[in-house]
């Protein structure tokens, strides 16, 4: 396979992307036990992360000088407008991660556009910008989806699990301009982490892991992305990440990674951008090469 | 820095909140009711009572820790001469419910039934009325620790939104409870409670390897230490209470005691403290 070619010679790229998905899940959770709108626990775990989470990775991602991608549910920004504004104001991106969560396979093509014009509008109200990257929530997204993403504009999406570089998403058998920055479960420090009694996260109530056993993962991993000089896009949650002594292993993937001079750290819209540029798609329109002055 | 300590004694590095849950055969008998005819999984339980209760309150002694012990009212009912150790030894008592029920099951005033039960069962074994609260596993609502509140309760253990004690509004009065949060990854019994039928836990995940958990308490010592924090840690006899996990935590105690400033304080003297110390 040949191999990628990054900004500056660089040998591979790494994301940082976290998912602010706060109390939603947990709220969707337990939607069908009894006195669901009055339960407090649940949703306190997601509520760690906006209410204290984000502060720590925020302290964690200037310390290192990384800027990060933060997917955000609309609800949860809604709910949290300064918490959303502390973290744009650091530099860090914002893209849009629904409005409560929700499961796109499950809604009309009507409900997912509403869904993420709703979520697009409530971030640009608190930041003053629209996300160019959107991530879908939990499970699949519809098979309508990247074409109400492309109509609307989105620079990308960072949703599949399908590849360890972007890619031009394919629309009616042709690429489009959707870039799609993949990443992968075990990337993911939800699946790795998350943990609940009641209801039981995961579902069949498996064992707390090791946190350094997680952090020997991440950091092989990483490794393999940088061998073979592909994009590793690390999915985290502040709820999970943040907490103080997972925070120390996240700083260990943090010194890791930047203790590689030649790997490039970048947001989720700098990534889309860069690969538009050094990779056209194959099958640009003449007035696209005119728009980017490239003819 | 974006990220903010709380406000400690003089001189302390962080707060260490080092908690006991009770659970017994009643943790057992939450999952089925049926395990009352199942001498064996009762047993687990019992064990927790009789053989790591004591064992636990030596190690406590050694290192001069006093804890708060969150007990069950059937529990209060069952050991009355366990519960009252724990009071002559200096420690404090809390209420976990009444049979380690599930409290977002219930109406408004079956929890106060229950809860109204557990508190005389736990004044009737040890002559003193409970002055904290923690909901056992499962949900709870704000009228649950409204209710506690009314029946003499000041502070509360339940949730995981926070790594600082915080005061919080139980009713639409405005009246208030301190929050002392917990994260489950500072809890013995998730990584080590097992049994086949009733199955705990219900995916039947292996019991976790022991020096791996001790690696996850002693990050989250480290984390909260280091950022100012109120470390909450959960213990229940019936898995902290073998020989082995007896010495892991014997370990883990060493381990904190190591470091300077580390403030332990029950329940009671987090909420005077904190009540003088508000920070708004």
């Amino acid at each position: 396979m040949e191999k990628v070619k990054w900004p500056e010679g660089k040998k591979s790229a790494v994301m940082f992307s976290f998912d602010l998905d706060g109390d939603v899940i947990w709220r969707n959770m337990s939607s069908d036990e009894p006195n669901a709108e009055k339960l407090i626990r649940a949703r306190s775990i997601g509520q760690y992360g906006p209410n204290r989470c984000v502060d720590m990775i925020l302290d964690l991602m200037d310390k290192y000088g990384v800027k990060a991608t933060f997917y955000v549910p609309g609800f949860v920004a809604e709910h949290n407008p300064d918490v959303i504004r502390r973290i744009a104001d650091a530099g860090h991106e914002i893209g849009n991660h629904g409005y409560t969560h929700e499961r796109f396979v499950e809604k009309t093509v009507e409900e997912q556009r509403e869904i993420i014009e709703k979520t697009q509008r409530i971030i640009k109200e608190i930041t003053g910008k629209e996300p160019a990257g959107f991530r879908t929530p939990s499970g699949d997204w519809h098979v309508r989806t990247p074409y109400i993403l492309s109509e609307m504009g989105f620079s990308y999406s960072s949703s599949m699990r399908g590849d360890d570089k972007p890619y031009y998403t394919v629309l009616d058998g042709e690429e489009s301009d959707l870039v799609e920055i993949p990443s992968k479960w075990e990337l993911d420090d939800y699946v790795a982490q998350a943990y609940s009694v009641y209801p039981a996260e995961p579902s069949g109530l498996d064992r707390i892991s090791c946190y350094r056993n997680v952090q020997d993962n991440d950091i092989r991993e990483f490794r393999g992305y940088y061998d073979m000089g592909l994009c590793i896009s690390f999915l985290m949650h502040p709820q999970i990440s943040g907490a103080p002594g997972r925070n120390l292993v996240l700083e260990e993937v943090l010194k890791e990674v930047t203790s590689h001079k030649d790997v490039w750290v970048a947001t989720g819209s700098e990534i889309a951008e860069y690969w538009k540029k050094a990779y056209p798609r194959k099958n640009r329109t003449n007035d696209e090469n005119v728009e980017r002055g490239e003819v | 820095m974006y990220a903010k300590g709380m406000k400690l004694p003089e001189g302390k590095k962080c707060a260490a909140f080092i908690t006991v849950n009770l659970s017994a055969e009643f943790f057992w008998l939450s999952l089925d009711k049926k395990a009352a005819d199942m001498p064996k999984t009762l047993s687990l339980g019992q064990y927790g009572m009789t053989h790591g209760l004591p064992r636990l309150l030596d190690l406590l002694d050694e290192f001069h820790i006093k804890a708060t012990f969150f007990v069950p009212g059937r529990t209060a009912e069952t050991y009355p001469e366990a519960v009252r150790e724990v009071v002559d030894r200096g420690h404090e008592v809390a209420c976990h419910g009444y049979e380690y029920e599930n409290f977002s099951l219930f109406d408004y005033e079956e929890q106060q039934e229950r809860i109204r039960k557990a508190v005389e069962a736990i004044e009737n074994a040890c002559g003193k009325k409970p002055e904290g609260f923690r909901a056992p596993m499962g949900d709870l609502m704000l009228e649950t620790l409204n209710i506690a509140r009314k029946e003499g309760m000041v502070y509360s253990s339940d949730l995981f939104d926070d790594d600082r004690p915080y005061f919080m509004k139980v009713n639409e009065n405005g009246d208030e409870m301190l929050q002392i949060p917990m994260q489950w990854a500072n809890f013995d019994l998730p990584y080590f409670a097992f049994n086949y039928r009733p199955a705990f836990p219900a995916g039947q995940g292996r019991i976790a390897n022991y020096s791996n958990v001790l690696s996850n308490w002693k990050d989250e010592f480290t984390g909260h230490y280091y950022h100012n924090l109120c470390y909450t840690m959960q213990l229940d006899p019936q898995t902290t209470g073998s020989p082995g996990r007896t010495a892991l935590l014997k370990e883990f105690l060493q381990f904190m005691t190591g470091h300077e400033g580390v403030w332990f304080a029950t329940g009671r003297e987090l909420y005077d403290y904190c009540i003088k110390n508000r920070v708004e």
